[in-house]
């Protein structure tokens, strides 16, 4: 990684900053502190939205699996034209409660040739709040069945969902909306 | 893995002079065992505290090992005199990393799970703090990493209540006000046009 501003620009900062204390989060005291800070990092998908409704159906690794399928894709092809890493598409087809980055969900939105934002309402911690998406959700996953090659009619089982998410304006509780 | 990013300038207080710091990605035992050795000590005896049964630094050492290669964080810290002078650990997916702020709502951003100092860079622990700038170089690392996850540079956090005017007004993240739902943390963000102005900024 490399830093968005050089040596000059951080002493000329650096210099005019006060003597300040600048912690912010959680407190660190201890070297157990950071691990669990970390651990707790790891598992971002275990942060549920209080009261609000679980996807359990998984709809965007299925998403992912079947876009891969029509494309004839491995994963790690798929990894490589999304410009994520392997572990990460893997994950998020093995693991429905996996809530990936959002610089994966913007990759993908844009191979899939969807607004991200409607991706963003496929994730297990997003609170459903919108039937119609629900429903789409149900039909898509109901039209997939796992054969090497897409059939028919799971080709337009996926093209319905992708249009769809295309035209999505719908929202979550957590938009506001 | 910890591997180092860059030779980056820390001002020595006591020298009145920059020297130079080194900054990582990653942490491994040798960061785990100076915050051990460094820190704990002076943090318990300015505010002592029953540790937990688990908090050696040879538990979390052997805990770190399962955490090697992480997709949804980022470890990050500063050494200059051959010992930890911060950390930050940065959340790049998650509940946490949606923005709340009016200019871009929803828009993903890097939330700073957490940023310390040494107890000895804290002008809240001690009369006379040994360097600066440790706050803004992990925090132009975070802008950094939001830039190339393709965030623009946002970020978010909860600024512990010491350092609030740190982040009001020389970083000029908006307040957003105190979050009920992080102990009445108040909850800065940088947005996209902030972090532009931030990185244009001369002093």
């Amino acid at each position: 990684m490399k830093l968005c501003v050089d040596n000059d620009w951080l002493r000329r900062q650096i210099g005019n900053d006060p003597i300040a204390d600048v912690e912010a989060g959680r407190v660190i005291r201890r070297s157990a502190d950071v691990v669990k800070a970390a651990e707790a990092a790891a598992q971002p998908q275990a942060v549920a939205v209080a009261g609000a409704p679980k996807r359990e159906d998984a709809p965007l690794a299925l998403l992912i699996h079947m876009t891969r399928r029509r494309d004839r894709l491995t994963i790690a092809q798929f990894a490589e034209r999304i410009r994520v890493s392997v572990d990460e598409i893997a994950t998020i087809e093995k693991d429905p409660r996996y809530s990936p980055r959002p610089r994966t969900i913007h990759n993908l939105a844009e191979y899939v040739k969807v607004p991200a934002k409607a991706l963003l309402n496929l994730l297990p911690d997003a609170p459903v709040v919108d039937q119609s998406l629900d429903e789409a959700v149900y039909k898509f996953a109901a039209s997939s069945d796992d054969l090497s090659g897409l059939s028919r009619a799971e080709r337009r089982g996926l093209n319905d969902f992708v249009k769809f998410l295309t035209a999505y304006k719908g929202g979550t509780e957590a938009d506001g909306k | 893995m910890k591997q180092i990013i860059a030779t980056v300038p820390l001002f020595d207080l006591g020298r009145g002079a920059f020297c130079d710091a080194s900054l990582f990605q990653g942490i491994d035992l040798d960061t785990l065992r100076s915050i051990e050795a460094d820190w704990t000590p002076i943090f318990d005896a300015a505010a002592p505290e029953n540790p937990p049964e688990d908090a050696h630094w040879e538990w979390a050492a052997k805990a770190l090992q399962a955490l090697q290669n992480p997709l949804s964080y980022e470890l990050f810290g500063i050494e200059a005199d051959a010992r930890t002078q911060g950390m930050m650990l940065v959340v790049k997916g998650g509940p946490k990393c949606f923005s709340r702020h009016p200019e871009h709502p929803r828009a993903p951003l890097i939330y700073v799970d957490f940023l310390a100092t040494a107890p000895w860079n804290r002008p809240g622990l001690t009369a006379t703090p040994t360097y600066k700038g440790v706050g803004r170089l992990l925090f132009m690392t975070a802008v950094s990493l939001s830039i190339e996850e393709e965030f623009a540079g946002r970020i978010g956090l909860h600024s512990l209540p010491g350092a609030e005017a740190f982040y009001r007004n020389r970083l000029n993240m908006t307040d957003m006000g105190k979050d009920d739902a992080y102990q009445n943390l108040r909850y800065f963000e940088l947005s996209t046009t902030q972090a532009r102005q931030l990185i244009a900024a001369r002093p």
